[in-house]
């Protein structure tokens, strides 16, 4: 379980020296989302560049896997985060920044599908995997095919179950988080990731010659 | 055991789909996708007062030019060469005219003379200049005017000075030759009727010449070219049908017919037995 994909470095170049002065203890990154939005919205645009590098892989990946076509993901980001930065005078800190991401992609997702009604899904997302030092022939082997069944079963899954996989997994939410960003009830949202994480397990584990 | 603690079991029992879903998970945005959203924010988080001033530098240049073509397009207008200017300072109007011509050499005395009898000295005597005093020039008589007092005649003043200049002092110019003209035959009539009178009633005679100096003075103001001032015979001129009278006729002269007619009306009402022929 991944809690924050891309959570912020001190050490990393891309942050700008203010920002990272200012964000340079672990203590304050609970009230960081939040603070870097109200900073942002009170004209730093450093702070949002913080904010943007510690979500935008995450998100990206969602909407990527959500989409499955690059152009489209790319198109409903760049949405997303238009959004978010035309929102900024009306951002309020009352829920976690992540799930307010969140909630604004999944409903720029479902814009998107309902105007173009013809949702192409025509894109290989297995990516090329470079083998772990010390790993054997086979592991290698046995590793990259379970890659692949899960690329695969990923792209199978119902777009429901696949939505609250790719939340749980690539935004770090928790059950009432995700039932907050798709609005459902928690016990539903409990019950899809169960289904798809048993759909996604079952896949992996499928014996070799029935792929 | 919580319900949240059993949903994170089941997750992390199903640790192997999360650490193969990470493999595969390594995806990152494009970097002119990263540039443009940045650009975006940046774009977006500019101050709205900057934002608001921006057009104001423009307009502010396109005002000042504005006000400056303006301002010179309305010097430009004011007539260089006016025919008549009001000397608000001497009280008089002058009238410019050719320096040649029968009106041109008219001697300034007649021309002084004809603006007022009580026409303050040090005034203007140069030739072309009708001096015309600021109360007196519209006085109705001499008499009346010296037991006005000072504010009232200042008031008249003013008010005089108001309507010539609304009745537009930009008279031709062969109005003032004109006038010149009548001006010399208006005198010369009135100096004879007061001759003829002033055997028989000096007062009356004095009074009679008042009203036809005066008359004179409305028609010399009046072919200047203000016909703002309705004229009429002042109470001395109207005390006896026969100055009456001579008013009139002195109005018809002048070529003041609505005046004269309104003015013969108020004779037949006020002296109906009196009979004019």
């Amino acid at each position: 379980m991944v809690a924050n994909v891309s959570d912020f470095m001190p050490g990393d170049p891309a942050l700008p020296r203010k920002a990272a002065l200012a964000y340079s203890s672990p203590m304050n990154k609970v009230a960081e989302d939040s603070a870097l939005m109200q900073r942002y919205r009170d004209g730093d645009v450093a702070a949002f560049e913080v904010l943007y590098r510690r979500h935008n892989d995450a998100l990206y990946r969602y909407l990527l896997r959500r989409c499955q076509h690059h152009a489209t993901a790319e198109d409903v980001f760049q949405e997303v985060w238009g959004k978010i930065v035309k929102a900024r005078e009306s951002y309020r800190p009352t829920a976690k920044f992540t799930t307010f991401l969140y909630r604004v992609a999944h409903n720029c997702f479902i814009d998107h599908i309902r105007r173009n009604k013809r949702h192409t899904r025509t894109v290989d997302l297995e990516p090329d995997h470079q083998p772990a030092p010390g790993e054997s022939p086979e592991t290698e082997t046995e590793r990259g095919l379970a890659r692949r069944r899960l690329a695969g079963a990923l792209q199978q899954l119902p777009e429901e179950q696949r939505d609250v996989f790719l939340l749980h997994e690539e935004a770090g939410l928790t059950l009432d988080q995700i039932a907050s960003v798709t609005g459902t009830n928690r016990e539903t949202t409990k019950s899809r990731l169960r289904y798809a994480v048993n759909k996604l397990r079952a896949a992996i584990d499928e014996p070799v010659g029935t792929s | 055991m919580t319900e949240e603690q059993h949903t994170r079991e089941t997750v992390d029992m199903d640790a192997l789909v999360t650490r193969t879903y990470r493999e595969i998970a390594d995806e990152r945005v494009p970097e002119h996708l990263d540039r443009s959203i940045l650009k975006e924010a940046a774009r977006e988080a500019r101050p709205r007062y900057s934002r608001a001033i921006a057009w104001t530098r423009p307009m502010a240049w396109a005002a000042t030019i504005m006000l400056s073509v303006a301002l010179v397009l309305e010097v430009t207008k004011v007539p260089s060469s006016s025919p008549v200017s009001f000397d608000d300072n001497t009280g008089t109007i002058e009238a410019e005219q050719p320096r040649s011509g029968p009106a041109g050499d008219l001697p300034a005395d007649a021309l002084e003379e004809s603006a007022a009898p009580a026409a303050s000295p040090g005034r203007s005597a140069k030739r072309g200049v009708l001096a015309l005093p600021k109360a007196a020039a519209f006085k109705p008589s001499a008499k009346q005017a010296a037991n006005e007092p000072a504010l009232e005649k200042r008031q008249r003043a003013d008010l005089q000075q108001d309507r010539v200049a609304e009745s537009g002092l930009a008279a031709p110019a062969a109005s003032a030759e004109e006038f010149k003209l009548k001006d010399t035959d208006m005198l010369r009539r009135a100096g004879e009727m007061a001759r003829m009178q002033e055997g028989d009633n000096k007062e009356e005679a004095l009074a009679s010449k008042a009203a036809h100096v005066a008359s004179t003075e409305i028609a010399a103001f009046n072919a200047v070219g203000s016909s703002a001032v309705a004229p009429g015979c002042d109470e001395t001129a109207s005390a006896s049908p026969e100055t009456w009278l001579e008013c009139i006729v002195a109005l018809e002269e002048a070529g003041l017919a609505d005046e004269s007619r309104r003015q013969r009306e108020l004779l037949n009402k006020a002296f109906p037995d009196f009979d004019p022929e």
